[in-house]
């Protein structure tokens, strides 16, 4: 068997491979951009439909017995008599998911998917722990689903880290689909946020139905679709000749005789495929990035997620 | 186009096309490699598929171009070719002139026609046997050399080597070309009679390749019986050669001790020749002498080329010993065998003659006037007795007056008046009173000899053979005639001098007997010549009790002859012209016996060897073909070639397919 796709870069082995320090300077000031209005558990830095102990004014309201008379807007009751209630909005945390996809076919590329989801995964983590939010992680392959308990606080990074560390590839011929995992993975969730699906997304049919299950539990929703070089452009990755190639999560193969047409046409489906998907994702009010192993991390969240408005 | 393997390419293609149709349709090996995913591949592949209909087309290309690639390789196996000249296979018989004109070297880069003749017979052989190891080839081919005599090289054989080899066994030959033996042996050997049916050939007649320069002395006399003759004409047009035709020696009368020497010298070329002419004495230059040749010209009448002549005599010089005289041209010709002419001159000495006589007396009266170391007198019976009791050692010439023997005797003769039994004469009746019309006045025997008033009453009428010789011719009928049997010259005067002419009356009749006797017994005072020629079988008497006989050719070479009479030791044909030497021990002489033969080339034969543009065999003209002009063009290295460049297009046409982006 051939060395195509296999890692040359050493895998992450501490929780500084993850995230530099470097990095952490830079990512302290980024915040994750929450297009929805979601309802915390607890006090945080973001704006919340309750009402509650902030500084922002929302509202008034007409007093009634039992009110808690600290909020009664005595300025309205000295020139209108009537006792009315200042309502200030409520600054409540996010709940930020990240499900990455640990089956076989992550672990594939050069650099390796996965490696590049953990990094990136701790990346956003650490932005969600810098601006307390409630930050939770899980895994996903056709085995089940690992999650890591919520974290809040950037003190709990080196967690984080450790966790992303341990998590393992799934094993190759798994059976199991994508769909099945994001179901699971939407039912286990508690509440409602922001999740981040860290994944390459090259299943059959059951992308569209996975992205359903999601979708329907009101999360906001981004898929970063992570494909490494060989996958991108095969002919320029050094793909040629009679093959026999061989799936590593399925086991199935497709014999090809790499021509220029036949690369052309690989491209096209790979193009027709990502676009498939972010039109499914559009669609359902899901944001959709692909990214390139071989993009620069600080790349990826600086310029690329910024720019599509899911930084800031 | 003929085909030199094509059992070749047949099994080459037996079993190598099948292989690639074979290894065409078996699953390509492919390299396995892991890939994230196949499912974008597998709908690539399916687009593929679907998105080009000429897919299995082109798949098809690459294995037709292959195909031709691979016909073309077994096409170059096969070995075609093309031929200037068609000749089938069969059998065929390579005749292979090696005759004295055979040795003119105009054949281009110092070769000589029989080079160049031997370098067309093997390029021949190639083109009827070439393939190599894997031929196929069913021809058979058969050389035969001829000169004087035709010889078999190598019989019918399909093997190229065993011909080749033996064409280095064809040696060059200062003979005569005869082909009459050479078509004989050929026929011999390629017509098999059906066992059957003896009127029906069981083969074709085989196909004939004759590599000559056409100068054919018995070409008149042949007819093809069926067979194909195919000539090849080597030599040129054009030619420069300068011979020494003849050289004779005699020691004047009054000088016995002296030697003389004369030489006649031809000019075949068509330009005067000046050139200078040595005279050799055992080896050592004793004259030089500068001469001019005139042109030769052509016969209005028979537009044949008559040589220009030029006779030189050499100033007596003293020579007691028996002496080798050499006569050479000194310049560089087309033809240097014939530039030397040799001679082998014995002692003066005194001849033992022998008369068988009925019991005239004049004869007898004449013979014994001449200084002679011995005369015996004989009559016919008594000299059968000594012929008998002692062999032919006693005596150096015999004289038969009147009487004609029952047999040739061995030695020189002269008949008077009597048909000998010679197969070389034939008599046919008697003519009375003849005058003499002609005489050869520059032959020895008839040296100071007036024949003017000579007057025979009665002489028999003889036809003699082609090889006779008339000396003198009466009204009627040849009178003196010159001829030779089994290397003895003879003389046969056909009336009796005595009693049917009036030459008693004269002094030519002893004159006439003086040169016969002095001529035939190689007497010092009488004219010696080289007489053998090549293609001649070589005659030596020797003494009985010779031992060790060993003949030194003129190139040095060495025979042992054994198993011969030493009273006749014959060898031959003779090979080449120049001097010969034969070498015996005897028991009562611890010096070798030593024997010296000149031989002459056949200049009137061969030295005139302009080429013929064609031979004429009976009705039949064929015309030449000039060997440099006939090729074979191989096709091989354009099928090679043309592999190679359907190789060039289905790698391009696969580079192109599967070439990386």
């Amino acid at each position: 068997m051939s060395r195509f796709g296999a890692s040359t870069t050493p895998r992450p082995s501490t929780v500084e491979d993850l995230l530099p320090p470097g990095l952490l300077a830079h990512l302290e000031r980024l915040d994750i951009v929450s297009r929805k209005v979601f309802s915390g558990r607890q006090h945080g830095e973001r704006r919340s439909r309750r009402r509650g102990q902030s500084v922002d004014f929302a509202d008034h309201r007409p007093y009634s017995p039992g009110d808690d008379l600290r909020f009664v807007d005595w300025n309205i009751y000295a020139r209108l008599d009537a006792l009315f209630l200042k309502l200030y909005l409520e600054e409540e945390d996010l709940s930020l998911g990240i499900a990455i996809d640990t089956s076989a076919s992550m672990d594939w590329g050069n650099p390796n998917k996965l490696d590049t989801a953990r990094r990136l995964a701790m990346a956003l983590g650490w932005i969600g722990l810098c601006n307390h939010n409630r930050v939770s992680v899980h895994g996903f392959n056709g085995e089940g689903i690992q999650s890591l308990r919520t974290l809040r606080g950037r003190r709990r990074a080196s967690e984080l880290g450790r966790w992303l560390l341990d998590l393992d590839p799934g094993a190759a011929r798994v059976p199991g689909t994508f769909a099945d995992s994001m179901k699971s993975l939407a039912a286990g969730r508690r509440g409602r946020g922001v999740l981040l699906v860290l994944s390459d997304f090259l299943e059959g049919d059951g992308v569209e139905e996975g992205l359903r299950f999601l979708g329907g539990r009101g999360d906001e929703v981004i898929c970063l679709q992570l494909l490494a070089p060989e996958e991108v452009d095969p002919g320029k990755s050094g793909l040629t000749g009679d093959l026999r190639l061989e799936d590593v999560e399925h086991g199935g193969t497709v014999e090809v005789t790499v021509t220029p047409s036949l690369l052309r046409s690989y491209r096209q489906r790979l193009d027709a495929w990502c676009g498939s998907l972010r039109t499914g994702c559009t669609r359902r009010g899901m944001g959709h990035l692909t990214i390139p192993t071989d993009t620069d991390i600080e790349t990826v969240l600086v310029e690329m997620m910024r720019q599509q408005g899911y930084i800031r | 186009m003929n085909w030199l393997t094509p059992w070749t390419g047949f099994i080459v293609a037996s079993a190598t096309v099948p292989l690639l149709l074979l290894l065409y349709f078996l699953k390509l090996r492919r390299k396995t490699l892991v890939t994230s995913s196949t499912l974008l591949w597998i709908r690539s592949t399916e687009d593929l598929h679907a998105n080009t209909p000429f897919q299995r087309l082109r798949r098809n290309l690459l294995l037709l171009l292959q195909l031709l690639a691979l016909f073309m390789l077994i096409l170059a196996l096969m070995q075609p070719r093309l031929e200037g000249i068609g000749r089938g296979g069969g059998r065929t018989v390579l005749l292979i002139d090696r005759s004295g004109s055979m040795a003119v070297s105009d054949a281009g880069g110092g070769l000589t026609r029989l080079d160049r003749a031997r370098e067309a017979a093997a390029d021949e052989i190639e083109r009827l046997h070439a393939g190599g190891l894997f031929s196929s080839s069913d021809n058979e081919t058969m050389i035969i050399a001829f000169a004087d005599q035709a010889e078999i090289v190598q019989p019918f054989t399909s093997s190229r080597q065993q011909l080749l080899s033996a064409l280095d066994r064809v040696t060059q030959s200062h003979g005569r070309s005869h082909v009459e033996d050479a078509l004989d042996l050929s026929r011999v050997y390629s017509t098999n009679t059906d066992v059957e049916n003896s009127e029906r050939l069981a083969a074709a007649p085989a196909s004939l390749v004759l590599y000559s320069d056409g100068r054919l002395q018995d070409l008149a006399n042949q007819v093809l019986r069926g067979e194909t003759l195919v000539f090849e004409r080597i030599g040129s047009t054009q030619l420069d050669n300068v011979a020494v035709a003849h050289v004779a020696a005699e020691r004047p009368f009054d000088r016995p001790t002296s030697v003389e020497v004369f030489a006649a010298l031809v000019n075949f070329g068509s330009m005067p020749v000046e050139t200078d002419v040595q005279l050799s004495v055992n080896g050592l230059g004793r004259r030089v002498e500068t001469v001019q040749i005139p042109a030769a010209v052509e016969d209005p009448v028979s537009k044949q080329g008559i040589p220009g002549k030029r006779n030189l005599i050499f100033t007596p010089f003293e020579q007691e010993q028996d002496a080798i005289i050499e006569v050479e041209v000194l310049r560089e010709d087309a033809l240097n065998a014939d530039n030397s002419g040799q001679l082998v001159v014995p002692p003066p000495r005194q001849l033992r003659v022998g008369l068988v006589t009925p019991g005239r007396l004049l004869i007898q009266r004449i013979l014994e006037g001449l200084s002679l170391k011995s005369l015996e007198v004989m009559s016919p019976d008594s000299y059968m007795e000594s012929l008998s009791d002692r062999g032919t050692g006693d005596w150096d010439v015999l004289v038969f007056d009147a009487v004609a023997p029952s047999a040739m005797p061995p030695v020189p003769s002269v008949f008077l008046g009597r048909v000998p039994p010679s197969s070389e004469l034939r008599a046919y009746g008697e003519a009375s009173g003849q005058v003499v019309l002609h005489g050869q006045g520059d032959h020895p025997v008839l040296r100071y000899v007036d024949l003017d008033t000579l007057y025979v009453d009665r002489a028999l009428l003889v036809q003699g053979s082609e090889a006779v010789e008339v000396l003198i011719a009466g009204s009627k009928g040849p009178l003196v005639q010159s001829f030779r049997e089994e290397g003895q010259e003879h003389l046969f005067v056909a009336f009796d001098p005595i009693a049917d002419t009036n030459w008693p009356y004269q002094h030519g009749l002893s004159v006439f007997l003086f040169n016969a006797v002095e001529l035939l017994g190689h007497h010092g005072d009488a004219l010696a010549r080289g007489r053998r020629e090549a293609g001649e079988a070589l005659v030596a008497y020797l003494p009985v009790d010779a031992t060790d006989i060993i003949l030194t050719t003129p190139d040095g070479t060495r025979h042992d002859l054994v198993e011969v009479d030493p009273r006749r030791t014959t060898w031959g044909p003779i090979e080449v012209s120049g001097i010969h030497t034969v070498s015996w021990q005897t028991p009562s002489s611890s010096e070798p016996g030593i024997w010296h033969e000149s031989v002459r080339f056949p200049v009137e034969a061969e030295s005139d060897a302009v080429v013929a543009d064609n031979v004429v065999l009976g009705r039949e003209t064929i015309a030449s073909t000039d060997v440099d002009t006939r090729r074979y063009l191989p096709l091989w290295p354009w099928a090679i070639g043309m592999c190679l460049l359907i190789l060039m297009i289905e790698w391009w046409v696969y580079n192109r397919k599967i070439g990386s982006a």
